[in-house]
């Protein structure tokens, strides 16, 4: 590509521009663009890609994945003991009689799907004992500090494999 | 972008590589490195951020292989990875004033190749030089949405329904800021001296008002 600039494209350009003939001017402007400075990133850019793609992702690494994994079961088991707790716990803090209608509703839902899971009688006896013991007040505060600190942990643990942001923020939909 | 010949076209590649070929990938990478470049280093207008936004444009594109439709440009595809990573960057540091008036920051101005030395006499060369610069210096002056679509238009050759989809603009929204962009850049190139009564007169251009 010919990288010679030709004065009267600037004036063709800016005349036409001045007159509104926009072909003219977007023709002439594509000529005057190739006066831009050619930018460049520095060499070996290439080779500095690939070995960003050949490294391994953090879930390739076997402790991580087992971190999120305990992570996860700590979520789910921490989000089951507690939910049949709520309750208590608006009881507890005085919550208003909409916040109790919503917490009892979730806890019946939460129960009724219990007593129906065929697959969930086995551990019933032991999360029954459980629960008696989470009805507690010190227990369910722990309950609660247990779940949260577990969320963070997972979100923590998201965050570090796919980077501050959505894995595919920036790709094209 | 596109090879002739028996070359493999964008596309071609792109599909390969996203069968895991490195050497396909690595040659979509050549050959795009360059333009990716220069439109994440004119939006950010930061060297070693535009570098470090085109490495992570190029490792999304290269995770996000699986998904790219062949029948689409892959240049279309790559220019909106880098669009995204670049108004990203520039919302994570809120730093867009600093192209109001430096086309670069010194201690991060990107690398310039230099222009063939046998295309042109030492004066020809000094008015090219003269007239990218201010082209640069008024492309830089603009704002971000002009400058971009002015690039993806100008120096990349996109047509108005391909920068529609990297930007993710509606079609006549582009139509209005190329027509504005231009008209914003037209002022300040006369602002700059490039006018053509002056020209006309045999005055210096670039070189800055009288």
């Amino acid at each position: 590509m010919s990288r010679r600039l030709d004065l009267n494209l600037w004036k063709r350009y800016l005349e036409a521009e001045d007159l509104g003939r926009e072909a003219e001017a977007e023709a002439a402007l594509v000529g005057l663009f190739r006066a831009l400075p050619e930018l460049a990133p520095r060499s070996g850019f290439a080779a500095r890609v690939l070995v960003r793609i050949a490294q391994p992702t953090l879930f390739s690494r076997r402790p991580v994945r087992w971190a999120l994994a305990a992570a996860l079961v700590a979520v789910a088991v921490g989000t089951a003991l507690l939910a049949p707790m709520l309750p208590s716990l608006a009881r507890l803090v005085g919550a208003s009689g909409l916040v109790s209608a919503l917490v009892e509703t979730t806890s019946w839902l939460a129960l009724s799907f219990a007593s129906g899971a065929s697959l969930w009688n086995g551990v019933e006896s032991l999360l029954g004992a459980l629960g008696r013991a989470a009805l507690l007040p010190q227990m369910l505060w722990f309950l609660i500090i247990q779940l949260a600190a577990a969320a963070l942990a997972l979100r923590g643990l998201t965050r570090l494999a796919f980077g501050k942001r959505s894995p595919h923020h920036a790709l094209p939909h | 972008m596109t090879q002739s010949g028996a070359a493999r076209s964008d596309e071609e590649l792109a599909v390969a590589a996203s069968r895991g070929s490195e050497a396909a990938f690595r040659e979509l990478v050549e050959r795009f490195e360059r333009p990716v470049y220069a439109l994440i280093v004119r939006i950010v207008r930061r060297g070693e951020v535009a570098e470090e936004l085109a490495q992570e444009t190029f490792v999304k594109a290269w995770k996000a292989l699986a998904r790219f439709d062949p029948e689409r440009k892959f240049s279309s595809w790559i220019f909106k990875i880098a669009h995204n990573a670049a108004l990203d960057a520039l919302r994570r540091r809120k730093d867009e004033a600093l192209s109001l008036d430096a086309p670069f920051g010194d201690q991060e101005a990107p690398r310039e190749l230099p222009a063939d030395p046998r295309a042109e006499d030492p004066l020809e060369r000094l008015t090219f030089r003269d007239a990218g610069r201010a082209l640069e210096e008024a492309l830089g002056g603009l704002r971000v949405e002009y400058r971009e679509i002015l690039l993806l238009r100008f120096a990349e050759g996109l047509s108005y329904e391909e920068i529609a989809e990297v930007t993710g603009s509606p079609l006549g929204t582009v139509k209005v800021h190329i027509f504005r962009g231009r008209q914003e850049l037209a002022r300040r190139m006369r602002a700059a001296g490039w006018d053509p009564g002056e020209l006309r007169s045999g005055r210096n251009p670039g070189r800055g008002p009288a």
